[in-house]
């Protein structure tokens, strides 16, 4: 029997498919565009392993700055909850103003929602109805945060200021760089990255630079259960939280996340093995988050 | 205004000329049909940004074959969906399942053996996926593929060579590759 060809049959295959089209409308009308970035972030921070932050700000009649030196650190059932500043034991005197929560603006994963209303998959959902009708909203939406998008860690070390300790490429994993990501938002101190091999590993880090924060609590929530948290303590003496995520009984990532002279840090795993994970913390340098040239 | 209508003219002939193409490239890499789409309107929203000029037609179809593959990537660094596609480098039943476009198989019709192919090529490693489509579908070179996906060549032809043995095994050897 003659074997049909392969390629006559894929292209006749694709051809049934209906043929796609776009309107050049659509296409030149930056709003639709910002809006389809936006609500495509938040579907995806809400339902991945991403840092899907929830903040929540405390701010005072009078902001006066606290020279913390690193946040409370805790693993609940989601993911990792930092509290900084005073935000953890605040309490305010008497005749003092009541403490007004204030909503970041939507986008770039943060969500304005207080935590208990963030509570698993349920509350990922909820999250997300309420993303889709604040998108309805544009008021309600505001702007997003100004970013800076690198397309590698190189060209955001050459580029940027910023004290951060990325591992080594070489440490996170031996195949070919598939995809690498390094999005900065200088109004929330905030820079996230993404690293991918061809090999399946994933990495994601996300730093906040709180210096100077009056008080704050951020949340990271990752799509399963926080499970087996443990602590390993670094070549340097800091200490890492450490848990793996666990989704349908299977363990899927190893999270980790530390808080260093006002930088609160998580950092994700996918694809690793818990000794490599061990061994990218316990010998990563934090000397750079304490020379004062920053 | 006249200038602005032009525009959107000009706009409009690319879209007519290749949007079918990059959603097809996005779609077979993604396996859905919504992001597919998102992603032809990132590529086309990136290339209305775009000031430098093309050196020829070609330049310009490998710059939005490569853009589209690009924000493919970044829709599909979701660990989630990474962790669930890579697992194994066999796709899983769930993820086959859900790589089947819900609104194509309700709303069109597709011949059974079509379907079949069509299934089996999703359900490739992404990086093979990619090649074997740009290969068999929009006919581009080992030297053009390498160009508009950053990979060597050689490396090219060794996932080219490792999609064919999975498709093969896939698709019971009933079809030649050529």
């Amino acid at each position: 029997m003659a074997l049909r060809d392969f390629r006559d049959a894929y292209q006749e295959a694709m051809n049934e498919l209906p043929k796609f089209s776009l309107d050049a409308d659509k296409v030149s009308d930056r709003l639709h565009h910002q809006k389809m970035v936006a609500a495509a972030r938040r579907k995806a921070l809400v339902s991945v392993a991403t840092a899907a932050s929830v903040f929540l700000l405390f701010g005072l009649g009078t902001a006066v700055a606290v020279n913390y030196r690193s946040s409370q650190l805790e693993v609940n059932e989601n993911g990792f909850a930092f509290v900084g500043g005073e935000a953890a034991g605040y309490s305010p005197g008497e005749g003092a103003e009541t403490p007004m929560l204030a909503s970041l603006p939507a986008g770039n994963g943060r969500m304005a929602l207080p935590e208990e209303e963030f509570q698993g998959e349920a509350g990922a959902a909820r999250k997300e109805d309420a993303d889709e009708a604040g998108a309805a909203d544009e008021g309600a939406v505001g702007e997003e945060c100004e970013q800076t998008e690198y397309d590698t860690i190189e060209a955001f070390l050459a580029a940027e200021q910023i004290p951060i300790a990325i591992p080594d490429l070489e440490s996170l994993g031996d195949g070919t760089v598939e995809f690498q990501n390094v999005v900065v938002t200088p109004d929330l101190g905030d820079v996230h990255v993404s690293l991918g091999f061809d090999d399946g590993k994933v990495f994601f880090m996300d730093q906040q630079d709180n210096r100077g924060s009056l008080g704050y609590a951020s949340g990271y929530a990752y799509p399963g259960k926080m499970v087996n948290e443990r602590l390993l303590t670094n070549d340097q003496g800091f200490a890492w939280t450490l848990a793996d995520c666990e989704r349908d009984g299977e363990v899927v990532g190893i999270c980790a996340a530390i808080s260093v002279n006002e930088r609160d840090i998580t950092m994700s795993f996918f694809g690793y093995e818990n000794v490599e994970v061990d061994a990218i913390l316990k010998h990563l340098d934090f000397s750079i988050y304490f020379e004062e040239n920053f | 205004m006249e200038q602005s209508g032009r525009e959107n003219q000009e706009l409009q002939f690319k879209l007519d000329k290749y949007s079918d193409m990059l959603f097809k490239i996005a779609y077979m890499r993604l396996g859905n049909i919504q992001d597919a789409e998102d992603v032809v309107q990132e590529t086309f929203f990136q290339y209305l940004k775009r000031k430098e000029a093309f050196e020829n037609d070609e330049h310009e179809k490998a710059w939005l074959i490569k853009v589209t593959l690009n924000s493919c990537r970044k829709v599909w660094r979701s660990a989630w969906n990474r962790h669930r596609s890579d697992t194994d480098g066999e796709a899983s039943e769930e993820l086959r399942s859900e790589h089947i476009p819900q609104g194509l198989e309700e709303s069109v019709i597709l011949a059974e053996d079509s379907r079949l192919l069509l299934e089996a090529v999703r359900s490739l490693p992404p990086r093979y996926r990619d090649v074997i489509h740009l290969f068999y579908y929009e006919e581009l070179s080992i030297k053009e593929i390498g160009a508009v996906t950053g990979r060597r060549e050689s490396t090219v032809t060794s996932q080219l060579t490792r999609g064919r043995e999975l498709l093969k095994k896939r698709l019971k050897e009933g079809y030649g590759f050529a």
